[in-house]
């Protein structure tokens, strides 16, 4: 039993394992484009799913690892080069499937919590 | 150009990383946190916008759990309880080597020095590694089975990151780990080798006993060596950089690897210099005639110790009149070895 004090703490670990899964859902989806890591995150956040950079940048780099990402270096200011992602054809695949998942899933979360707030 | 806290940050994670991506990794999260200044409107290498570049990174993170984020897999110690784990680590480690030094010096106070060297290493990695794992193992355990285990930790303060190392200074910590692993192996083959080899009577293998024994004599160098080495790589990894101690005790270290290879090879020279008044043949050995001081002792040079079969394809020497004598080998009733020991013609 949390006490009232660590409540706030057990919610964040909480809201941080209900986040986790759509992460990759979230990446995915706006990399349709390419886009290096800072300007996602803001892309991102703009949307209201903001993503630590220590959770974004090693997600990309996992993503990409594992075939659903591409990446390539681009130098525009020589102090400052860019690593741009783009979605990979296998990625594509994936978002397809994960976006019908994601969708499953949440109209039986809508169904449960609409059911339990009756 | 002024080191920044940016460059101090991005080096601490970086040196948490494995080599294969960690240029990569430092080159993107430089990028992003200069991304991340400007857009705050900071200058990394303005005074005045120090506590907003604190702020910044902050945010991001301890450099230790930023780099554990981009681990491939899960780490043993969980990177919260790592700075606690090397501190247990560190102390226990000095503990143990205090007392090992104490001990050892009651032991031969009391009863003189009735041991070997490769014992008295061997013992002390043995407890160190079994004091190692236990820690490890109690470190690994908490963090899996207390879970919500909350450790006080100070507040990371981003002023307190190191200062950027000369290139000369930065530690390549993949070839350090490999070098660690290497001579902890060595170690261990070293002390566990047997320090009395027994091989099969008989002249012929008389020259590898004979080096094998000089070998086993220098045994305690070779452990005293590749102990030096582990203290060197550990204390590079513990200071996370190369420092005048560190390199003047890899100078020395590997000077006396040198003196000891020269010496070995010396003594295997002064093995098979040609003995005076004696002559040792071996078909087996390449060449038409091998010659070994170091066997007059092994081996009268008048009789006959053994015989050397006839090979058409060896010069006959000279110097070895009775060669392929095996007959008189045989009348003499010694077996049939690969070695011949014969005094030249005169």
């Amino acid at each position: 039993m949390v006490t009232k004090e660590e409540y706030p703490s057990l919610l964040e670990t909480l809201i941080g394992e209900l986040r986790r899964g759509a992460l990759s859902l979230a990446v995915l989806s706006q990399l349709g484009q390419p886009e290096y890591g800072y300007s996602l995150k803001q892309q991102l956040a703009a949307q209201g799913m903001d993503i630590p950079e220590g959770t974004l940048y090693p997600l990309l780099r996992r993503l990409e690892a594992q075939g659903l990402l591409e990446s390539e270096w681009r130098v525009v200011d020589e102090a400052r080069p860019r690593r741009y992602y783009r979605i990979s054809p296998q990625g594509r695949q994936a978002l397809g499937d994960l976006t019908k998942e994601w969708q499953a899933i949440s109209a039986a979360l809508n169904s449960l919590l609409t059911g339990d707030k009756q | 150009m002024k080191e920044t806290l940016i460059d101090r940050y991005v080096q601490a994670v970086g040196r948490r990383l494995p080599g294969k991506t960690r240029a990569d990794v430092q080159l993107e999260l430089r990028t992003a946190l200069l991304d991340a200044a400007e857009q705050r409107g900071l200058n990394p290498a303005a005074e005045h916008d120090q506590a907003g570049i604190i702020t910044l990174l902050k945010e991001y993170g301890r450099p230790e759990a930023m780099a554990a984020s981009y681990g491939v897999g899960h780490s043993l110690i969980h990177p919260q309880v790592m700075p606690a784990y090397r501190r247990v680590l560190a102390i226990s480690g000095g503990l143990i080597t205090l007392i090992h030094l104490v001990g050892l010096m009651l032991v031969i106070g009391n009863t003189g020095f009735d041991f070997t060297v490769g014992d008295v290493i061997a013992n002390y990695i043995k407890v160190i590694l079994m004091s190692f794992g236990a820690i490890t193992i109690v470190f690994a355990v908490i963090d899996r089975t207390l879970p919500d285990l909350q450790i006080e930790e100070p507040e990371w303060d981003p002023a307190t990151l190191p200062a950027l190392l000369p290139q000369a200074d930065r530690l390549d910590y993949a070839d350090t780990v490999a070098e660690l692993i290497t001579q902890v192996a060595l170690v261990g083959v070293f002390t566990s080798l047997p320090w009395d080899i027994t091989l099969p009577g008989g002249p012929s293998w008389a020259l590898i006993h004979d080096v094998l024994t000089r070998l086993t004599a220098l045994l305690p160098w070779f452990i005293a060596l590749s102990a030096a080495d582990v203290i060197i790589q550990t204390a590079k990894l513990f200071q996370g950089r190369w420092t005048r101690f560190t390199r003047w005790a890899t100078v020395l270290q590997s000077l006396a690897a040198v003196g000891l290879l020269g010496y070995v090879t010396g003594q295997i020279i002064r093995i098979l210099q040609p003995a005076p008044g004696m002559t040792a043949c071996s078909p087996a050995l390449p060449g038409p005639c091998w010659w070994s001081s170091s066997l007059r002792s092994a081996l009268p040079p008048t009789s006959c110790a053994s015989c050397c079969s006839p090979s058409p394809h060896r010069r006959r020497p000279s110097a070895c009149p009775r060669w392929g004598n095996s007959r008189l080998c045989k009348a003499k009733k010694h077996s049939f070895q690969g070695v011949l020991f014969v005094r030249p013609k005169a």
